[in-house]
């Protein structure tokens, strides 16, 4: 890998932090010992592509450290971030399950750590431990809740609404800095905009709008959230 | 709920292993005496077009499978108003996911046709789940199936044209008002608000309803829009029209 990226020692699965809060929870011991035999891992520099939509799956990824966002190819060329994914979340498990193509591109948004399991070691797993499967499919229908609750509002409500949307998604998401109102990430506004399903000049033009309303706070490609109740308003959560 | 499904015992002699759905449906791996044994509790019942099978937010009480006629799969947004995530036909089963996560129904089904259904509740799926693990598989791959076409239609809607966005909005208006699909449906909505709907100006709004009624599938009466070709409308929504 290359020199400039901090290289980590990745701890076998039994060890590793995140394993509590993944598909992994219910896994022994044993079996988790053989998944470590098997996995292998990777440094992907930010805004490297981790798989891209339409090739074949090898195997599954897992995050160790870093962001990645989920995106698909729209038929005029434009991208639409279907999800985002962080530490102790896999990804690309969908294409693996339905032995199919890959649904969506994944790349980085910083640099990553990502442990890679083949395909075999994880079949294996969802056939033999009904436990496991089950977390499976609870994540397969929380992601499905997300696609639905996505599409509905990218149906029926405006830009403005959308993006202050997307604001409160990427802070839930990727958290704050110290004063609890920055976001801790450096998205793109063309990011930001695939995100509410919308184009880059329209991100741009609906932000610059917020921060001229002081609901937001923009400082180069820091978003600082300044008007939480009034963004919330915009955003028209009703749930 | 419980009001609306009348159980016709005459019809429940179609057992599982007689039904001719169940190749198709993730029931596909269990053996018939299997099915029989588990869900000893199913009801065939009968739905009028209109009718609710469930709504979102009512607590789960079973799945439904579905063995004629097909229903609206709707979720209801901002104010209340619908969105057809899709549409459920014979062999889909409605309300896995609610059963996975345990939690109450996370749309709102309602029958555009007469529909009969099984209806299994909670209790038996659950049994089955514990005597056919591997039926698990079946469930992910439904559940895969239906989050990639969520997230294509999804990848479509947002880069959508504002003519297909308007095809929709005029076929969801319409749906929504008492008229039925057949026949001239009247929309009554101002230029100006659809317009906002859209996020698009009135001036553009005017031409694609010239287009529209030059291919004449809308009309105006009365300064109302009158949907003329419910079909082909839909083709447009779903940015399938034979050009």
């Amino acid at each position: 890998m290359k020199a400039a990226l901090k290289k980590l020692e990745i701890p076998p699965c039994d060890k590793c932090e995140n394993v509590h809060s993944s598909v992994f929870c219910s896994l022994s011991k044993a079996e988790l010992g053989n998944l470590s035999q098997a996995k292998s891992h990777n440094i992907y520099k930010k805004g490297q592509v981790i798989f891209y939509e339409g090739t074949q799956p090898q195997g599954l990824y897992c995050i160790y450290s870093g962001k990645v966002k989920i995106h698909k190819l729209g038929n005029d060329g434009k991208e639409q971030i279907v999800r985002l994914a962080k530490q102790g979340s896999v990804i690309g498990y969908r294409a693996l399950l339905s032995s199919d193509n890959y649904y969506a591109t994944a790349t980085t948004l910083e640099d990553t750590h990502i442990c890679h399991f083949p395909k075999a070691a994880y079949l294996d797993l969802l056939m033999n431990n009904p436990q496991f499967s089950m977390k499976t499919i609870q994540m397969l229908s929380s992601d499905l809740k997300i696609a639905e609750h996505m599409i509905t509002n990218m149906a029926q409500k405006h830009v403005r609404e959308r993006m202050a949307e997307a604001l409160l998604i990427l802070r839930e998401f990727f958290g704050t800095e110290e004063d609890g109102m920055t976001i801790n990430t450096i998205l793109t506004r063309e990011d930001i905009g695939s995100m509410a399903g919308t184009t880059t000049e329209t991100s741009i033009r609906v932000l610059s709008d917020f921060n001229r309303n002081k609901i937001v706070k923009l400082n180069g490609k820091k978003i600082k959230i300044t008007d939480q109740k009034e963004l919330l308003k915009i955003a028209n959560l009703n749930e | 709920m419980n009001s609306i499904r009348q159980t016709s015992q005459g019809q429940n002699q179609a057992t599982c292993a007689q039904c001719s759905l169940k190749k198709f449906s993730v029931f596909k791996n269990c053996s018939s005496t299997l099915l029989e044994e588990v869900f000893s509790h199913k009801a065939l019942v009968n739905f009028n077009a209109k009718d609710k099978l469930m709504k979102q937010g009512d607590s789960f009480e079973g799945v439904y499978c579905i063995q004629k006629g097909v229903l609206k799969i709707t979720k209801e947004g901002k104010k209340g108003k619908e969105f057809i995530l899709w549409f459920a036909k014979p062999g889909d089963i409605i309300g896995l996911d609610s059963f996975i996560n345990n939690e109450n129904y996370s749309f709102t089904a309602i029958a555009i046709e007469p529909v009969c259904a099984c209806f299994i509740p909670a209790g038996d799926f659950k049994y089955l789940l514990r005597k056919q693990p591997s039926i698990t598989i079946g469930l992910m791959k439904d559940l895969c199936d239906k989050i990639t076409f969520i997230e294509e239609r999804l990848t479509s809607l947002s880069r959508k044209k504002i003519r297909e966005h308007f095809a929709e909005v005029l076929i969801s208006l319409a749906v929504k008002g008492k008229n039925s699909s057949d026949g001239d449906v009247a929309v009554s909505y101002s230029v100006k608000d659809m317009a906002n709907i859209l996020g698009t100006t009135r001036n553009y709004l005017y031409k694609i309803m010239n287009e529209f009624s030059r291919k004449n599938l809308i009309g105006v009466r009365n300064r109302k829009v009158v949907i003329k070709n419910f079909d082909k409308l839909s083709l447009v929504a779903i940015g399938d029209e034979a050009s």
